[in-house]
């Protein structure tokens, strides 16, 4: 502001704007001779693109950074599956990872799991999950565990859609697990706002999901994300060096560490903190419910799940639901009614789709951790049902 | 509705179709102004209210203005409308906070509630572009304005509604009443000019903030390394997220067809304070030179005293203008001391000639440095505390990121070199798409989920 302090004495002034104010004091006052003006300069940087320059930047940008880098990356990177490998419950969110699980577990596995935390194994070490006992009892690894921690039918729908391209021609145990369908909210066809698990696996627009109410700045990442492989990459890195935190910030949180020494290219991926817990529900001291469940006409989890099953079958996979558990000594007598109503009804539908089914019994009470997760008992007994299905009869 | 939004990618992609579609018919304007309204309401429709009135009341002042006999008058009405407004919505808060200090320290035993008014965005930017208008028409420099429509276009044009730059009518209006000419030049200079922006926004300002609200925050807890540093973060946050704003503005502008002036031209290149004015906030810094600083006397007159007393009245109603608080007005006073303590030293042979471009670079930018922290702090005490613990050479554990500064020096590297022979280096093709590709590729691995707001909507 002080630019005019620089007229008439400072040679220096280069885009002086004398001012033409035709005030009784100026018009008596000689002015100076405007000085000749420099061309405004286009801006403060060297950054002036041509058309051809911008097209064939955006093409190379594209193509590189958005598609080639990932697959070079995938390409270099070694995630450990070894053992009974399951998704370690920080990487519950890396979707990279599962892609390239799912990949690997299609290729090398004749039956794939898919299921939430009741699969994954909540209350037990890596031996003791559902897939890895049946595992156990046939002498030799068929299943792959896929299940991931939180993941409703909403996003377990999604997650196959987009990450799941290997699951073709396969034999797939799906879980469903009817915990989502005893209250809107779970539901997700309740219209109170709320966070859902995995919210970057739900459908940003269509259909839409009333009670998420993300941003459109957020769905529109979500829906980069899940169709460009650079973002889903730079989450995968975000989260594997970078404690999942802003780039930005993490900088700034570990100010002397070289950010580059966090990118590593063997992953370990493997859940290694979980261990056998004993706690039973009611020790637990969790009290009864009297659940209204949700009608399948009425729940957003069942339509997606059985939208779910549709594209599975036609992808040409022998696909066995898995219904259940569900703990029925912490249920009410009306609510365990109509909890074994909905069972029913379920496998009725799936019946219709042409989908083996199995509903999971009600097992004994010591074996439920609380309303869903069974014990490490309790998976023994699940898996001993598991077993007498078609669909796992029919692995050699 | 950010720039960096999908909120406003949609909106632009609607609004440009139209205004493809409409620049041939007379109503390409009306089109614009209900963009712009659209924009502007985005954040609260209510303060729509408040831009249309002001819009009105200048307009209608405008047709007065040119058959009135009583022109000052209505001149005179114009501006204490917009000074009114300015008043009312961004100084309430800080004159009845001072006004109960001063009564409490005069024991009267009145208290004047906190009048809690919420203050528009860009309510600043507005009414010194429509109130540059009344005084242009004023004194001749510039044509009545007939139409309504075109003139509202011009008070709400939403690239630089919210935060400048500051268009003067004269420059902007003449553009409003021809069809607007889009080359394909002008597309491209504009894309250019906002992905440059928004790698100045997005990849810079939002990381410097990370480290300058950290040290700000609790700056009782950090020695002197970390203060300094902390200044320096916040002096880039603020230079990147204005003028990455600013890129942004005129490159949204530019693709429409319609030019806007520079705002910032590398201002912490400048040799003197001088220079730094004319390269910091141009379009602001030339509003108060021809609104405030020449109608005072200017340097009319030739008695150094008197262009002090302009200079520094100036200053300290630049730094009022920009925060209703004391911090801002010591700020605008600083600089204002600085301007006159250094403007007899500038013009000397030894400073001229043989003090080193990079020495009094660095000087100019510390000193910047220094009146950046009563901008940022929270307080004067915190300022001062601030400034102590700086020179008093406090130890303490700095934890200064060094890739965020090694940017920073990157980035100040490239802009001397850009005010050197090398320029023309940096304009080369393989350069220019280097720095760009290298510019995406940070913007989009340091691009939050979460979008912070500009700096310079609060004033």
């Amino acid at each position: 502001m002080s630019e005019s302090l620089q007229t008439p004495e400072n040679p220096q002034s280069p885009e002086v704007q004398p001012r033409q104010p035709e005030t009784p004091e100026t018009a008596q006052t000689p002015q100076p001779a405007p000085k000749p003006r420099k061309p405004e300069p286009f801006t403060s940087n060297a950054i002036r693109m041509t058309g051809k320059e911008l097209i064939g930047m955006a093409i190379g940008f594209v193509v590189i950074v958005f598609y080639l880098l990932p697959w070079v990356w995938r390409s270099a990177e070694t995630i450990k599956t070894d053992g009974e490998f399951r998704i370690a419950y920080d990487y519950r969110d890396d979707y990279w990872i599962w892609e390239a699980w799912a990949g690997k577990a299609a290729a090398d596995y004749p039956v794939l799991f898919l299921g939430d935390s009741v699969v994954w194994g909540m209350y037990v070490d890596g031996q003791n999950t559902l897939p890895a006992i049946i595992n156990r009892k046939r002498g030799k690894k068929i299943v792959a565990n896929l299940a991931i921690d939180g993941l409703h039918s909403v996003a377990m729908k999604r997650l196959v859609e987009v990450y799941g391209n290997g699951i073709r021609g396969k034999k797939v145990f799906l879980h469903y697990n009817p915990l989502w369908m005893n209250n809107a909210k779970y539901d997700l066809s309740g219209t109170e706002e709320m966070t859902p698990h995995h919210p970057r696996l739900l459908p940003q627009f269509y259909p839409w999901i009333p009670c998420y109410r993300a941003s459109l700045n957020e769905r529109m990442g979500v829906v980069l994300e899940q169709h460009v492989p650079f973002f889903l990459l730079l989450n995968h890195v975000r989260l594997t060096g970078f404690e999942n935190e802003d780039f930005k910030q993490w900088i700034v949180d570990n100010p002397s560490t070289n950010p580059a020494d966090q990118v590593s290219f063997v992953i370990d991926a493997a859940e290694k903190e979980k261990t056998n817990v004993d706690l039973t529900w009611d020790q637990r001291g969790i009290s009864e419910q009297d659940w209204k469940w949700l009608t399948l006409e009425q729940s957003t989890q069942w339509r997606h799940f059985t939208g779910l099953v549709r594209e599975l079958l036609a992808a040409d996979n022998k696909v066995c639901v898995m219904v259940g558990p569900i703990n029925p000594h912490m249920l009410s007598v009306a609510s365990r009614a109509q909890y074994h109503q909905r069972q029913q009804e379920i496998k009725a539908e799936l019946d219709k789709l042409g989908c083996e089914c199995i509903l999971v019994p009600d097992l004994p009470s010591d074996v439920y951790a609380d309303a869903s997760h069974p014990l490490k008992r309790g998976y023994e007994l699940i898996a001993d049902e598991l077993l007498k299905t078609d669909l796992l009869k029919s692995v050699d | 509705m950010l720039f960096h939004t999908w909120e406003f990618v949609f909106f632009f992609l609607v609004t440009m179709a139209g205004y493809v579609l409409l620049k041939k018919t007379k109503w390409w304007t009306l089109w614009l102004l209900a963009a712009s309204y659209f924009f502007y309401g985005w954040w609260n429709p209510l303060f729509l209210i408040l831009i249309v009135y002001s819009t009105a009341v200048d307009y209608f002042v405008g047709l007065r203005l040119g058959v009135s006999p009583r022109r000052k008058m209505w001149l005179v009405f114009s501006l204490i409308n917009n000074l009114f407004l300015l008043g009312f919505f961004k100084y309430a808060g800080f004159f009845c906070e001072n006004v109960r200090v001063l009564f409490a320290w005069l024991h009267v035993p009145l208290d004047i509630p906190d009048p809690n008014i919420i203050l528009p965005v860009g309510i600043s930017f507005f009414t010194f572009q429509s109130m540059s208008y009344s005084i242009d028409v004023y004194y001749g420099n510039l044509d009545i304005e007939k139409s309504f429509i075109r003139f509202a276009a011009f008070v709400a044009l939403f690239p630089q509604l919210v935060a400048g730059p500051i268009e003067r009518a004269k420059a902007l209006l003449p553009q409003m009443r021809t069809e607007p000419e889009i080359t394909a030049r002008d597309v491209t200079d504009g894309i250019s000019m906002f992905l440059v922006g928004l790698f100045k926004k997005v990849a810079l300002a939002d990381f410097f903030a990370i480290y300058a609200d950290k040290i700000y925050d609790d700056p009782g807890s950090y020695g002197s390394l970390a203060l300094l540093f902390g200044t320096y973060a916040f002096a880039w946050q603020i230079y990147c997220d204005f003028s990455g704003y600013t890129d942004m503005a005129r490159g949204i502008a530019r693709i429409m067809g319609i030019r806007l002036m520079l705002n910032f031209n590398n201002p912490y290149t400048a040799v003197d304070l001088g220079d730094f004015w004319r390269r910091w906030h141009i379009s602001l810094s030339s509003w108060f030179r021809d609104y405030v600083y020449i109608p005072l006397g200017g340097s009319r007159g030739g008695k150094l005293y008197l262009i002090y007393i302009n200079v520094f009245i100036t200053m300290v109603v630049s730094g009022f203008w920009h925060g209703a608080a004391w911090t801002f007005i010591i700020w605008g006073a600083l600089n204002a001391i600085g301007r006159i303590v250094t403007m007899p030293i500038d013009h000397t042979d030894f400073y001229r000639n043989r003090i080193p471009k990079i020495v009094k670079q660095l000087f100019i930018f510390h000193f910047i440095c220094v009146t950046w922290v009563f901008f940022r702090a929270t307080s004067v005490s915190d300022a001062l505390m601030i400034l102590e613990r700086i020179f008093k050479g406090i130890g303490g554990e700095p934890e200064i990121p060094v890739v965020m500064f090694v940017i920073a020096g990157l980035m100040w590297v490239y802009q001397l070199a850009f005010n050197s022979r090398l320029k023309t280096l940096l304009e080369s093709r393989p350069l220019r798409i280097a720095a760009l590709s290298v510019a995406m590729l940070i913007c989009l691995v340091l691009a939050s989920s979460a979008h912070k707001q500009f700096i310079y909507f609060q004033f």
